[in-house]
């Protein structure tokens, strides 16, 4: 697990801390109202985990990564996801070119994947073809063509949108490439307030630029540092037994998950649990990952994993109601207690 | 700024998990303490109830339920001691409640203390939250079923007691051989081993084999009822003897029974001299022989009284004694001798049976009509009393109806059964082997072939029947199965 049995100093710690605060403020003087997504979105580019925005056209989820991408001072690229694209135009292909010497030679040019930021626009709409040609990328961080790999820049992440809407045409994820997104989350509607600042301050509907950007040493500074976070056994632990929890094979599983559940979350959304809860402590300025942490993203990095049966959909049954119940069922500590004794808060 | 949290806190680390963990095992040792209390309880109630039944002395209860107590204690204390918790879990409870966010879990696997210290503080400890209602509900549930348990009253629960009932028969048997020993009809001893074997039978009998007994009973009273009939026969040779005296003419020169010559010697007049001292010593005889006369009569009333004879024998020897005493008709002994054999096939045949199974007056009806006849040809037999084997299945004495059984507690109705002697034959059958000589065929003279069956002389055929009386008609139709016994 942690190799280094020695918890992060404190000046180590709050110089990150200050750094991944500094971003988050930024993120939401940038754009206003959604404090909660940004703090999740900042903890997904922490975990270095790929993110699925789902919402409405016009909510913002384009204008937050390009935010982002330009705070973090990452190159960004965007792909508009069309039923008609092709795997080559998002990898890259290899043309053939006449030299000046007259001589034909193939050369590889890189697609927009070969970027640190990937805006993968309406995913869904692109055909599974298409879809699929992002898993060795997203997994393995590298490209595969005509048999050469060739590694991605470090860091890379995908921050694909998909819209809820208009489904005619479109290619639902397949679970192998859901499992590895990082989070879900959905981009809600701006309520009436934000939407009369966002009037009254922006013209053209242009996001203001960032005030500053992290440079690139700090940013390496910052994952090393999140790598350091320590997770302790006993989260580990719960972490553990809450993904288990998910699974109806499980027999500690509640009857409602034994009952909607097709299939549960896979060690993968454990590591993804995880991971995320280091860049919750992160930001709370901790150098270890506590409970809490890990219930604050334990909905948003299982809520794609877990499949539900048809029963649950007839029943309006969603994921999320789910794990926010085994979230309540499932204790910190794996007490061995008797039924007639119960733990209350004072 | 970061960790201000961990500031005003109340209890240090270590204090916080000590609270937690003792708390957890005072609870865990009484809610396993109520479990087996409960358990003991029911357990404890169930073996004093039958400890109560088996009349074992209470004293001890207590001693057991103390011992009980301490043992249950103890397993008490080593199962909550067993489940103790690991300092790791509380920390984590701890850890989330005060919102430390892993560091007190984290500290304590590292043994950093960087972060945390043990003089750290901690403001939040959680509750334990018991439902002790339900346990206790469960425990006075099995305190009152205890103690119902060592004060309801045993003896409604149970039959009150497996002995039997037997005072009554015991007094009548009692009765009866007091009685026979009076008249002088079996010895002092033999009464004393009649009386032990009575007090024996009492002992042993029990309620769940009532059976047993009463056969045991039965055959005492059979044992009684043989020595009436033997001291009734003495008698009744006797009465023939002074009888026979009584009709002779000088009798007085006669050879005299040795209890007479006794009267006579003790009177002076066993050698009269004189014609005044003959007169007189004919005339002491007679007294004599009419005292005896009366004598008789009073035994034969007394052992009818108890049943030990037959109302028929009471009778015969009271004719016999009347007829002296009135010096009327005198019954032959041809007659007697006839009548008793008549009404000793009767009484064997399953009359006088009384309790006794009808298999057993079935058998000896065969023998006692022809041993009884044959023996004693032309003696004075008296009815049913003949000592050969038709007298041994079947009692003489009427069933006591108005006895209440012991096993169920029933009363018979209070029906007066027909005497032995009037039964009624009709309707009875009889039923039997015939044994003869083959059967002849003979054909008809048309020559048709077909012949009729004709029996060979009767002289050759030698039948062995029985009566089977009305009322043991169902019983064998029963017994055959019913097949064409209609």
């Amino acid at each position: 697990m942690n190799n280094e049995k020695q918890l992060l100093s404190k000046d180590d710690l709050v110089m990150a801390y200050e750094d991944a605060k500094r971003i988050l403020v930024e993120l939401d003087k940038i754009l206003i109202g959604r404090p909660e997504l940004h703090r999740l979105v900042l903890i997904g580019i922490l975990s270095r985990g790929h993110i699925l925005l789902e919402g409405l056209p016009g909510v913002g989820k384009t204008a937050l990564i390009k935010t982002l991408g330009c705070l973090l001072g990452l190159k960004f690229s965007r792909v508009q996801f069309t039923p008609d694209l092709m795997p080559g135009d998002i990898l890259g292909a290899y043309i053939l070119q006449q030299a000046a010497d007259g001589r034909r030679e193939t050369e590889f040019r890189p697609g927009p994947i070969f970027t640190n930021i990937l805006l993968a626009d309406e995913i869904n709409r692109a055909s599974p073809k298409t879809q699929s040609a992002l898993l060795e990328a997203m997994q393995e961080k590298c490209v595969t063509l005509m048999g050469n790999t060739r590694k991605l820049p470090e860091p890379f992440f995908v921050l694909a949108s998909q819209n809820p809407i208009e489904l005619e045409g479109t290619y639902a994820l397949p679970e192998a490439q859901l499992d590895r997104f990082l989070f879900k989350l959905e981009v809600s509607a701006a309520s009436v307030e934000t939407m009369k600042t966002i009037i009254s301050s922006r013209r053209h509907g242009e996001p203001p630029l960032p005030s500053f950007e992290v440079s690139p040493e700090r940013l390496d500074k910052l994952f090393a540092i999140m790598d350091k976070i320590y997770l302790s056994d006993a989260v580990a632990d719960y972490i553990a037994r809450l993904v288990d929890a998910t699974s109806p094979f499980s027999e500690t599983a509640m009857t409602k998950v034994k009952d909607y559940v097709q299939y549960g979350a896979s060690p993968r959304a454990a590591i993804a649990v995880a991971e995320s809860a280091r860049g919750v402590a992160l930001l709370a300025g901790r150098p270890t990952v506590g409970f809490k942490d890990v219930k604050e993203v334990f909905v948003p990095a299982l809520n794609h994993r877990v499949l539900l049966n048809y029963k649950a959909r007839f029943e309006g049954i969603t994921a999320r109601n789910l794990l926010e119940e085994i979230l309540e069922k499932v204790s910190v500590a794996d007490l061995d207690i008797s039924d007639d004794i119960s733990l209350k808060e004072k | 700024m970061v960790l201000s949290f961990m500031q005003d806190a109340s209890y240090t680390i270590n204090a916080a998990v000590d609270k937690l963990a003792r708390g957890h095992f005072i609870r865990s040792l009484i809610l396993r303490t109520l479990f087996l209390l409960t358990v003991l309880n029911f357990c404890a109630g169930v073996l004093f109830l039958s400890l109560r039944h088996l009349k074992v002395n209470t004293e001890y209860f207590v001693l057991f339920y103390l011992t009980g107590c301490f043992v249950m204690l103890f397993i008490a204390f080593f199962y909550a001691y067993n489940k103790n918790i690991e300092k790791t879990k509380w920390l984590a409870v701890l850890d989330d409640l005060n919102d430390f966010g892993g560091l007190l879990v984290s500290s304590d696997e590292l043994f950093d203390k960087s972060w945390i210290t043990t003089n750290t503080r901690i403001n939040k400890i959680p509750e334990f939250n018991v439902s002790y209602f339900k346990k206790f509900k469960y425990t006075a549930l099995s305190f009152i079923f205890m103690i119902l348990c060592l004060t309801v009253p045993v003896e409604g629960l149970m039959p009150t007691s497996n002995r039997l009932e037997l005072n009554e028969v015991e007094e009548i048997l009692n009765k009866q051989i007091q009685t026979l020993n009076e008249e002088g009809l079996i010895k002092t001893d033999e009464a004393k081993e009649f009386l032990k074997s009575l007090e024996q039978i009492t002992n042993n009998s029990d309620g769940k084999d009532p059976s047993k007994s009463f056969e045991a009973l039965d055959h005492l009273r059979e044992k009684l009822k043989k020595a009436a009939n033997a001291g009734a026969m003495d008698l009744a040779s006797e009465l023939n003897s002074l009888e026979k005296l009584n009709k002779t003419e000088n009798a007085i020169n006669s050879e005299l029974p040795k209890e007479a010559q006794r009267y006579l010697e003790n009177m002076g007049l066993d050698n009269p001299k004189d014609a005044s001292e003959r007169k007189k010593a004919e005339d002491e005889l007679k007294k004599y022989i009419e005292d005896r006369f009366e004598k008789v009569r009073y035994t034969v009333d007394k052992l009818a009284q108890q049943n030990l004879i037959s109302s028929d024998v009471q009778k015969h020897i009271n004719e016999n004694s009347n007829n002296v005493s009135d010096s009327n008709q005198i019954m032959t002994t041809q007659d007697s001798g006839k009548e008793s054999n008549n009404t000793n096939e009767q009484s064997s045949s399953g009359e006088g049976s009384g309790e006794s199974s009808g298999e057993g007056s079935g058998e000896s009806s065969g023998e006692g009509s022809g041993e009884g006849s044959g023996e004693n040809p032309g003696s004075s037999q008296i009815p049913g009393s003949t000592p050969n084997k038709g007298t041994d299945g079947g009692g003489h004495e009427p069933l006591n109806y108005n006895r209440i059984t012991s096993d169920h507690n029933s009363k018979f109705i209070d029906h007066k059964l027909p005497a032995t002697g009037i039964v009624d034959f009709e309707g009875s059958i009889s039923v039997g082997i015939g044994i003869s000589a083959p059967l002849t065929n003979q054909p008809e003279p048309s020559g048709s072939g077909a012949g009729s069956l004709n029996l060979q002389d009767t002289d050759k055929i030698h039948v062995d029947k029985e009566t089977i009386l009305p009322r043991h008609k169902n019983a064998v139709i029963e017994y055959f199965g019913g097949n064409g016994a209609k």
